[in-house]
């Protein structure tokens, strides 16, 4: 029972880590329009504060930690800074892929 | 003859050792008899025919008709005198009696009396006084507490601050040193390859330094969760051989690094499984065991165990530098460290342990001879897990109340993995993805509990909960967000949430709480 509850989580999991692609291609769209904006897009505010819980409860503690300093620089750091914790992101995302 | 002597013995009495004068004056206040010693209190001119208003101050305007005792005259002379006026038919006696005696007692009396209200005046001033210092004192203390409550504050979100950043940087740390490896492994250049092993190793030490570093920021971190009572404890069914193994794998090879000998002694039977928060024990033990090899550079440190009457005793003993008296009376206060071990930490190591400790229903113990070593026992109530199902502890209450959990969650990433995990636990889930959808399986169905994401579309958490509680429904609501911010919290809280979780969370967390509601249910259908 147990064995197979594993599987169903490992399962979940790997299904998580596959949707990782998609992540980055969602992240590099928000990376544009933020270099484009000079500013972080209310959208890319929703997507890293989506990102900052379920990477948690995944296990990938690094990413979370990273989506949450970009939550926070979003209220009062510049484009620059962002675009580089994003560039930081993109690359874990990579890593883990 | 009898009588001669004892009128003569009074005589002796009245006139010499209490000095009596007298006089007596007849109705016309002439004086017509007179003692001889009269003139010794400075009466002078007083004879026989002379009127008594002439010559004796205080006759003055009395007749010879008037019975009166003057207990304290000052009399010329200065002395003070005891006057009797003593009238008959045909005169009026007065006699003088020398009262220095009494007016030194009534002095004395006087001047204790001041002395007394000088006293009682004092008493005063001082109750007073203590009353100020004690207001002083408490206003103090109050600011202490505060100044204490923010320094507590602003330690732990500095902590929480520098946590990210320095998990960050680990993180990256070890992908670039992973990667330098490869190279290495990879390259035919055998000077590439070192130059990469090089700084591989460099890589190695910053990482080193890092997890120092934030192993220093989880303390403070720590610290101020005690400090504020924040600190949450979750016992459940745990293996303890397991957990000292993991102890001691983990602290071996800093023992040997130090060739120091590692002795293990567990007597923890064959059901060492007991109730008790597994990771706060398995901190206190890494701290105690770790500190102990820190301050031993010889010889061996030994870790026993013993399980007894569901108690888990546990004695830490090092043959190391030792701690002298005076340090001893130190060692438990946060910050604290000896002067001269040349061993870097915070200080905080050991004060976080023992206040653990006894938060789990213990108590620390630390003896030590300088230069022989240091021997630190503990004991904590573990209760030995006698009919274990699953290591899940909050599992067979939840089971029992068959608990209903309403998932409220757009992410489906984190509902669906919540929901399994929920699951396996023997709790039915019914998901749903946004805050309106949410009212309508409450309208509809009964839950003991709501979890329940914020930013979602259609309704947010908060509106659904403020919705929720117009409508009476006093279901618990437990908001779970990826936002730390208090402000969020207070919003939250103020709505009427049951808790608020901050994502990620360990699923334990959930469970726990879940097993809290579930007593609650249980004990209401009991």
């Amino acid at each position: 029972m147990s064995q197979l509850e594993s599987q169903q989580i490992k399962n979940i999991k790997d299904r998580y880590k596959a949707s990782f692609g998609e992540k980055i291609e969602l992240l590099n769209q928000q990376r544009d329009i933020l270099v484009a904006d000079n500013a972080a897009s209310e959208k890319l505010i929703e997507i890293i504060h989506k990102l900052a819980g379920s990477s948690g409860m995944y296990g990938y503690d690094d990413i979370s930690d990273l989506c949450r300093l970009i939550m926070a620089k979003a209220d009062n750091s510049d484009a620059a800074e962002i675009e580089s914790s994003m560039d930081q992101l993109i690359a874990l995302f990579e890593q883990y892929r | 003859m009898v009588e001669a002597n004892l009128q003569q013995q009074i005589n002796t009495q009245l006139f010499e050792k209490l000095e009596l004068a007298y006089f007596c004056v007849d109705l016309s206040m002439t004086i017509i008899d007179v003692s001889d010693n009269v003139a010794n209190y400075g009466y002078q001119d007083v004879f026989i025919g002379a009127g008594v208003d002439d010559c004796i101050d205080f006759m003055l305007g009395l007749d010879a008709k008037t019975e009166l005792d003057l207990p304290m005259v000052e009399s010329p002379s200065g002395i003070p005198v005891s006057v009797s006026l003593i009238p008959s038919d045909a005169c009026l006696t007065v006699l003088i009696v020398n009262a220095s005696v009494q007016a030194g007692q009534r002095q004395l009396l006087q001047q204790k009396a001041n002395e007394n209200e000088l006293l009682v005046e004092q008493q005063e001033k001082l109750l007073y006084q203590l009353e100020q210092a004690s207001q002083q004192l408490e206003r103090k203390n109050h600011q202490l507490e505060e100044a204490s409550r923010l320094q507590t504050s602003f330690l732990s979100g500095v902590s929480h601050e520098f946590r990210t950043p320095l998990t960050s940087i680990i993180g990256y740390t070890s992908l670039v040193e992973q990667s330098l490896g490869e190279q290495a492994h990879k390259s035919d250049n055998p000077l590439l390859a070192q130059d990469a092993n090089n700084k591989a190793g460099h890589l190695r030490a910053v990482k080193r330094s890092s997890k120092h570093l934030l192993s220093l920021v989880e303390n403070l971190l720590d610290h101020g969760k005690l400090d504020s009572n924040e600190i949450v404890f979750r016992p459940k069914a745990t293996d303890l051989v397991e957990l000292f193994e993991d102890v001691e794998l983990l602290l071996r090879p800093l023992s040997d690094s130090k060739n120091i000998n590692f002795i293990s002694k567990l007597q923890l039977g064959e059901s060492a499984t007991v109730v008790t928060d597994d990771s706060r024990l398995r901190q206190c033990l890494i701290n105690l065991v770790g500190n102990a090899i820190k301050f031993t550079d010889h010889g061996s440190v030994s870790l026993a165990a013993e399980l007894r009457d569901d108690f888990l005793f546990v004695g830490i003993d090092d043959t190391g530098a030792g701690i002298s008296p005076e340090d001893l009376k130190k060692i438990r206060l946060p910050f604290w460290q000896a002067a001269d071990t040349g061993k870097v930490g915070t200080g905080l190591g050991l004060t976080i342990t023992e206040r653990i400790i006894e938060l789990m229903g213990g108590d620390l113990e630390i003896s030590s001879v300088l230069g022989k070593g240091t021997q630190v026992t503990f004991q904590i109530p573990a209760p030995i897990l006698t009919d274990q199902v699953s290591p899940e502890v909050s599992s067979s209450a939840l089971i029992e109340a068959e608990m209903s959990v309403l998932l409220v969650e757009d992410d489906h990433d984190i509902s669906d993995l919540m929901a399994m995990r929920l699951n396996e636990r023997g709790i039915k889930v019914t998901h749903v993805d946004n805050g309106a959808l949410a009212l309508i399986a409450l309208k509809s169905s009964t839950f003991d509990l709501v979890l329940m994401d914020i930013n979602m579309p259609v309704m947010t958490g908060y509106e659904a909960l403020a919705a929720l509680r117009k409508t009476n429904n006093s279901t618990p609501v437990v908001i779970m967000s990826a936002s730390a911010v208090e402000t969020d919290r207070i919003k939250a809280e103020n709505l009427g949430c049951y808790d608020y979780l901050v994502k990620p969370f360990d699923i334990d967390d959930v469970i726990a709480m879940i097993d809290h509601v579930a007593t609650g249910v249980q004990d209401e259908l009991n």
